[in-house]
């Protein structure tokens, strides 16, 4: 018997047992490199077909309390899913300020140098989570995933994330007039003619509309 | 408890948590889905925190390891909202393992070429990431393959083919394994000591891979 064996082993009583064995601290515990791959490769063959454990009440509130599982569930109810948490963490891995971010992705989407500041607000904004996410671009995430290493399928999902599990907004009350609604409707109307009074806002540039103008931009 | 005959359950008290959730899903019931789902990916946690560590055997650090969990989890967490349409645990465990170990790999490789670009930090900006992670994610396509049933990949039907062909002396071992019990009730049930145990249980697991290969190979 080895010490491979042995280890993978109580990695599985410890599975089975709800206990929840930490892959890592078995790897650390075996002798040399190749000792580690073979119980990796074991532990992870393992993994593959073994029955879910019996966990407690005690073991899903601790799973439930780890951070990235806190980030996920908080995530569902985020208007940008995941977004807030997740740019931020792939940017610091990447050792990039967001700056820095934007000056990779000028050149990369093909816009000028001049749009740099600009595109940095844009991305301040999109870690804050002020941007809709099913509005920014392909071509934008595909960049930021290249740079940021992730992919943009990832990406595109951590922004949407949770939105399936979220009621369906309300709709909105519609109320009918009691008494005399002349006054209301003159009202309304002087602000819709103020409105259309006002010039026509400029349109979309191009880095307008790699981040708000939609999947196909 | 009998070493033979029944075949190894997998996940058999999360089938009911999937069952619900799939139930809701069809229903629209967003409040029960969301129950479910919490419940899920609970129990799926650990799993993919496991399958991401023996992918990059240890060698990402810390906080490279919780990127990519954190991401596996968004990816699984998000495809089992959407788009799975498995009615089985086996094949949602297949399926997760599939994803947490290709979004593995791809922050592996994310890691070297940072690493590399930090190297040449010093000479400026222009080492570029030309080498980052293609776009093309083949997680994407394994789960594709898993929806479209393309590929009898629940792990259930795994164990139900490869079982019988394990060797005499290593299967009785593994089925008190998928059957929860500890090397020391295995060695009272099958009467061998416990270094005999542990070694039967490890080469049996090795039998399993061999086989998996040639599984996922027909």
């Amino acid at each position: 018997m080895t010490d491979a064996d042995l280890l993978l082993s109580e990695f599985i009583d410890a599975w089975n047992g709800g206990r929840r064995p930490n892959v890592r601290e078995y790897l650390k515990r075996t002798a040399d490199d190749a000792a580690r791959d073979d119980l990796a490769d074991a532990i992870d063959a393992w993994l593959q077909v073994a029955p879910a454990p019996d966990y407690g009440a005690d073991a899903r509130a601790a799973i439930r309390a780890e951070p990235a599982v806190q980030h996920v569930f908080a995530a569902v109810d985020a208007e940008a899913g995941l977004w807030p948490h997740a740019l931020p963490v792939l940017r610091t891995r990447a050792r990039l300020s967001v700056a820095q971010l934007a000056a990779h992705l000028v050149p990369r989407l093909a816009l000028h140098a001049t749009d740099e500041e600009r595109t940095a607000d844009y991305l301040e904004r999109l870690e804050r989570g002020e941007l809709e996410p099913t509005r920014v671009s392909r071509r934008l995430l595909q960049a930021l995933g290249e740079v940021l290493g992730a992919s943009p399928s990832t990406l595109a999902d951590a922004g949407i994330f949770g939105r399936t599990l979220r009621p369906a907004a309300a709709g909105g009350a519609l109320l009918r007039a009691e008494g005399n609604a002349g006054d209301h409707v003159e009202a309304d109307l002087a602000v819709l003619a103020c409105a259309a009074a006002e010039p026509v806002p400029p349109a979309l540039d191009a880095v307008d509309r790699l981040f708000v103008g939609g999947r196909d931009a | 408890m009998s070493a033979s005959g029944e075949r190894p359950e997998v996940g058999r008290h999360d089938n009911e948590h999937l069952r619900r959730f799939v139930a809701a899903r069809e229903a629209g019931d967003v409040i029960e889905m969301r129950r479910w789902w919490e419940e899920l990916v609970i129990s799926l946690n650990d799993r993919i925190d496991g399958v991401v560590a023996a992918a990059h055997r240890g060698r990402l650090d810390d906080q490279e390891h919780e990127t990519a969990v954190a991401l596996a989890l968004v990816r699984v967490g998000t495809r089992l909202m959407d788009t799975f349409i498995g009615v089985s645990m086996g094949e949602l465990v297949n399926a997760t393992c599939t994803l947490a170990r290709h979004i593995c790999i791809d922050v592996q490789r994310a890691s070297i070429s940072e690493r590399q670009r930090s190297r040449s930090l010093d000479a400026g900006w222009d080492a570029d990431v030309e080498d980052r992670p293609s776009a093309r994610w083949e997680a994407d396509e394994a789960w594709a393959r898993l929806d479209r049933r393309e590929r009898s990949a629940d792990t259930a039907a795994f164990l139900d083919w490869a079982m019988p062909q394990v060797s005499d002396t290593h299967r009785p071992v593994l089925e008190l394994t998928f059957h929860g019990e500890p090397v020391a009730e295995i060695c009272a049930e099958l009467h061998i000591s416990e270094a005999n145990a542990h070694q039967r249980r490890s080469r049996g697991m090795k039998e399993l891979v061999k086989l998996r290969a040639q599984y996922d190979r027909s």
